[in-house]
């Protein structure tokens, strides 16, 4: 059981006349590994403080022990919540199509990409191929989820450095891109939007509409929410040479995405190990060499302006390709053509050119 | 699929391999003994041939029968994703040499295959539970960790009546061991 150390008169951290007490064991039962005995235990100086699970800079519950000496942190040992939610138990007990939506909520900031993988993943055990225009559905939505994400991190980073403007720029854009894609999937957040072959809808009126409306202002937009934080002094000092990972680490911890581009790895999935269009798109895969938090910010941000780029000109292929065949019905009958409001399955159409 | 490198495995890794190289549309899958595992990711991950620096996931599986650890690589010498496969772990006591001397981010992966089905990666540091609360006793992915009963052997039995053993007729057939 937990132990309080009885300061003595003499330990120079004592500041009160009132008994305080340390910690001296943490978590209250025997260390289980090597590591965990290392870690609890107190150095000279030494004391622990839970940064967390109810810290304003951690989203979601994450509590993290922090050893410390003084103002400095020595050590420390994430405690990441008991939050797993036992997604692959229960999806052992439902069917593929039941599946999808339970993979939503994994990642409710940009949900579209988390049921990608497991509709990817059926349509590999099941040998189906899914028609071209299904796939650039799911890319435009995707990349628009992507942009909506990035935007949501850009206001939040700022705010965990206490700057409150940048939150209420970057949810124009992210409550303009949500509600388009609630006018095609008609969710604003968990859409379970993509289903095994294709997509649960054809792109409708409003989506395109809205997106024509959006695009034609979209590039400048985001560029011009950059300039709320790339060029402020007091941002930049903060994030440069903060965190700093080298390539050899970056490989070692396993990273993925903007954090290990920031080392100057050029690995991009999307180019990796190319899925769905993405080999005809064109674009390219920036990189960082400094490693720190400035670089894994500008990453995302300069990532953020590309996905509008990729979703302008996949947005344009869909509106110029009249010659695709429309989608048809379960029963193989047409439906209507792309601008048109259509709930038929775009993923019954065999693939053509 | 790569061909060449499915030849490429079969030459350099022929007596380590448990089964053929399997090959499925941009994938591609050998099985190895539990034991090999740290010498065939070694090669893997050192030799110009190879050259697999990127560890993407790692996780257990449990297939009902035998337990497996699942490695998936990547590579700039092959578009392949490669998944190395440690077969045949037993059920009653998974036991896998760990990874985590190559790659320091296999330690938390290994630490949730470890949490999720009780694989015990021998040489990882810091192998214990990472979703579940430190004192939980049982595997909660694991093929015979059954949803009402075991659930409701959590430290949290007993906080809300919902999670009371519902006591199924053949609950103590259906029981899962313990550790």
């Amino acid at each position: 059981m937990t132990t309080l150390r009885q300061p003595s008169k003499d330990d120079p951290r004592v500041m009160l006349e009132e008994q305080i007490g340390v910690f001296e064991q943490v978590p209250p039962y025997p260390p289980q590994t090597e590591r965990e005995a290392e870690f609890y235990t107190l150095g000279d100086g030494q004391m622990f403080v839970n940064m967390g699970p109810q810290h304003p800079s951690t989203h979601g519950v994450l509590r993290v022990v922090l050893k410390l000496d003084g103002e400095k942190v020595v050590d420390l040992d994430p405690v990441l919540g008991y939050l797993h939610r036992g997604v692959e138990k229960l999806c052992e007990n439902a069917d593929y199509h039941q599946a999808i939506c339970y993979t939503d909520p994994l990642e409710y900031i940009s949900s579209l990409f988390m049921e990608w993988a497991p509709v990817m993943a059926f349509e590999k055990l099941m040998d189906v191929e899914v028609p071209r225009r299904a796939e650039y559905i799911r890319v435009l939505s995707g990349e628009l989820n992507r942009i909506a994400s990035h935007a949501l991190f850009m206001g939040w980073f700022a705010l965990d450095l206490g700057g409150l403007a940048p939150i209420l720029y970057s949810f124009i854009e992210r409550d303009e891109i949500v509600e388009m894609l609630a006018s095609l999937t008609g969710q604003r957040m968990l859409f379970n939007y993509f289903r095994i072959g294709g997509v649960n809808g054809d792109l409708n009126h409003e989506f395109m509409s809205r997106l024509g409306a959006w695009m034609t202002r979209a590039t400048e937009q985001v560029e011009a929410n950059l300039t709320l934080l790339n060029e402020n002094e007091i941002f930049v000092r903060r994030a440069r040479g903060l965190g700093v990972i080298d390539a050899e680490t970056a490989l070692r911890m396993c990273l993925t995405g903007p954090n290990i581009r920031a080392s100057g790895l050029p690995f991009d999935v999307r180019r990796a190990h190319p899925y769905s269009i993405y080999p005809e798109l064109d674009f390219d895969i920036p990189t960082r060499t400094e490693g720190d938090c400035l670089a894994r910010y500008l990453l995302r941000m300069v990532r953020s302006s590309k996905a509008c780029g990729s979703s302008t000109s996949v947005s344009t292929r869909c509106r110029t390709a009249r010659s695709w065949p429309s989608c048809r019905d379960s029963f193989g009958r047409a439906r209507a053509g792309p601008t048109l409001r259509s709930r038929g399955r775009a993923g019954s159409t065999p693939p053509t050119p | 699929m790569d061909r060449a490198f499915k030849r490429r495995l079969e030459s350099r890794f022929a007596d380590l391999l448990v089964g053929p190289v399997r090959q499925r549309h941009d994938e591609t899958e050998i099985r190895i003994a539990p034991g090999s595992v740290p010498e065939v990711i070694r090669a893997l991950h050192d030799e110009p041939a190879f050259r697999f620096e990127y560890l993407s996931d790692l996780a257990g599986v449990d297939t009902g029968i035998v337990m497996q650890a699942v490695y998936h690589l990547w590579s700039d010498t092959t578009p392949d994703w490669l998944r190395v496969v440690a077969d045949g772990l037993s059920r009653d006591e998974p036991r896998v040499p760990s990874i985590t001397f190559l790659w320091k981010g296999a330690e938390w992966m290994e630490r949730e295959a470890y949490d999720m089905f009780g694989i015990v990666f021998e040489g990882n540091r810091d192998l214990r539970r990472i979703y579940m609360p430190p004192d939980y006793t049982s595997f909660p992915l694991r093929k015979d960790f059954f949803l009402p009963d075991d659930a409701s052997r959590s430290p949290g039995q007993g906080v809300r009546h919902m999670e009371r053993a519902q006591a199924p007729a053949d609950a103590t057939a259906r029981r899962a061991p313990v550790g």
